[in-house]
């Protein structure tokens, strides 16, 4: 039996995550900042220039030594390695010279390499293991990603069929159906909603899909 | 021509794309918060945050073109953001770290009138005390609500070890919650 993640969170916890969510991200100065350091770091031109001019004074970054990241995952191949400035002075313009040594992070799988089923939206009910709930939500999570809202429907069809409404990833599968039937335009979503808020109270993911369903 | 479209790839190249091929300017509006938090719940001090969201977004600029939307978006900048953010912190040790319980401020009645500052600096006081391997899934499913199963492949953990750091997680923080004092 797996173990769900326990209780959910009350409401002043959710509450408090909720209000600061914002809080913990960058503000509209430092987007500004941030992007126009990026600009010059990367040669992006002229209007980042001035923008560096106008927004960044005193902020000039320069680097002499790179200090090589690397771990020693196994993966290590898959992420970037990455140079990075270690040291920042107002004494010349920012260059930021990231090595890049390593290919491109590649999808993760969960599992080592094995002989996966293909998984067709649609298939006939059969037994269920979560390997084959987190298989159908991957399908699911990525056809909505893609833009294919009808097939995660129909995957999520799917994932219902096969575990009888009780599956372990119910959750996230009620979820990705709201999302899609939102970007569908759906009718019945607000019936859905209902639903999932009357079976997941708390439910981390209700916030996203309040946002996607605006 | 703008730099990032240069990284744009042949519409004709036959891939598996999870997320749609986007411009630098794209990934940079839409997930500069995304990758700010990530830093932060990897620990790397707020007056670091700036020079280690520029890093991240300067190896994004130049490997947009490499990325080709086969995985989520928001997994390969958490892989340039954790391995960044890593570095940071590696600079920046051993460096005092603040006391942090002194953050605690606010009425568990009135989180939802909380100004987001002071939400904000609640909420990484209690973060901070969490093991790393706890705050990183906590954070990750409740802050940037992504899926557990999402958050496990990201992380490159098993799934039932992701639910069990969450489960943990979700207990430290109401209890953290319970103590914080008007």
């Amino acid at each position: 039996m797996i173990d769900q993640g326990g209780e959910q969170l009350g409401s002043a916890a959710r509450a408090l995550l909720d209000a600061a969510r914002d809080g913990l991200g960058p503000d509209a100065a430092a987007v500004s900042r941030v992007r126009a350091k990026v600009g010059a770091a990367t040669g992006a031109g002229a209007a980042t220039a001035l923008a560096i001019k106008l927004g960044v004074v005193g902020v000039v970054a320069v680097l002499a030594i790179g200090i090589g990241v690397r771990t020693s995952r196994d993966h290590a191949s898959e992420t970037p390695a990455i140079d990075l400035p270690s040291t920042r002075s107002e004494a010349s313009p920012p260059v930021v010279r990231p090595t890049v040594v390593a290919t491109e992070p590649a999808p993760i799988e969960m599992a080592p390499e094995r002989a996966r089923p293909v998984v067709r939206a649609g298939e006939a009910p059969r037994g269920v293991d979560l390997a084959r709930e987190v298989e159908l939500i991957d399908l699911a999570m990525a056809s909505l990603k893609s833009g294919d809202a009808a097939t995660a429907l129909a995957t999520v069809e799917s994932h219902t069929r096969e575990t009888r409404g009780a599956g372990q990833l119910a959750e996230d599968a009620a979820a990705i159906e709201i999302e899609a039937l939102c970007r569908l335009h759906d009718p019945s979503v607000a019936a859905k909603l209902d639903r999932f808020d009357a079976a997941f109270p708390r439910s981390a993911q209700r916030s996203r899909l309040t946002t996607v369903c605006k | 021509m703008a730099p990032a479209m240069a990284h744009a790839l042949d519409p004709t190249e036959e891939i598996e794309r999870i997320d749609p091929v986007l411009s630098f300017d794209e990934v940079y509006s839409a997930h500069i918060a995304y990758v700010w938090r990530v830093l932060r719940t990897f620990g790397v001090a707020e007056a670091q945050l700036e020079d280690a969201a520029q890093d991240v977004f300067v190896v994004v600029h130049r490997r947009l073109g490499e990325w080709e939307g086969r995985a989520a978006i928001t997994t390969w900048l958490f892989a340039i953001a954790r391995r960044v953010a890593s570095a940071h912190r590696r600079k920046a040790s051993g460096k005092p770290t603040e006391e942090l319980s002194d953050q605690l401020v606010g009425s568990t009645d009135t989180f939802a009138a909380m100004s987001r500052a002071q939400a904000a600096a609640t909420v990484m006081a209690i973060l901070e005390r969490m093991d790393e391997d706890k705050r990183i899934v906590f954070a990750l499913v409740e802050l940037e609500q992504l899926s557990v199963p999402e958050v496990a492949r990201m992380l490159e953990i098993n799934l039932n070890t992701t639910y069990s750091r969450l489960r943990l997680a979700r207990v430290a923080f109401e209890a953290a919650v319970k103590q914080v004092k008007p």
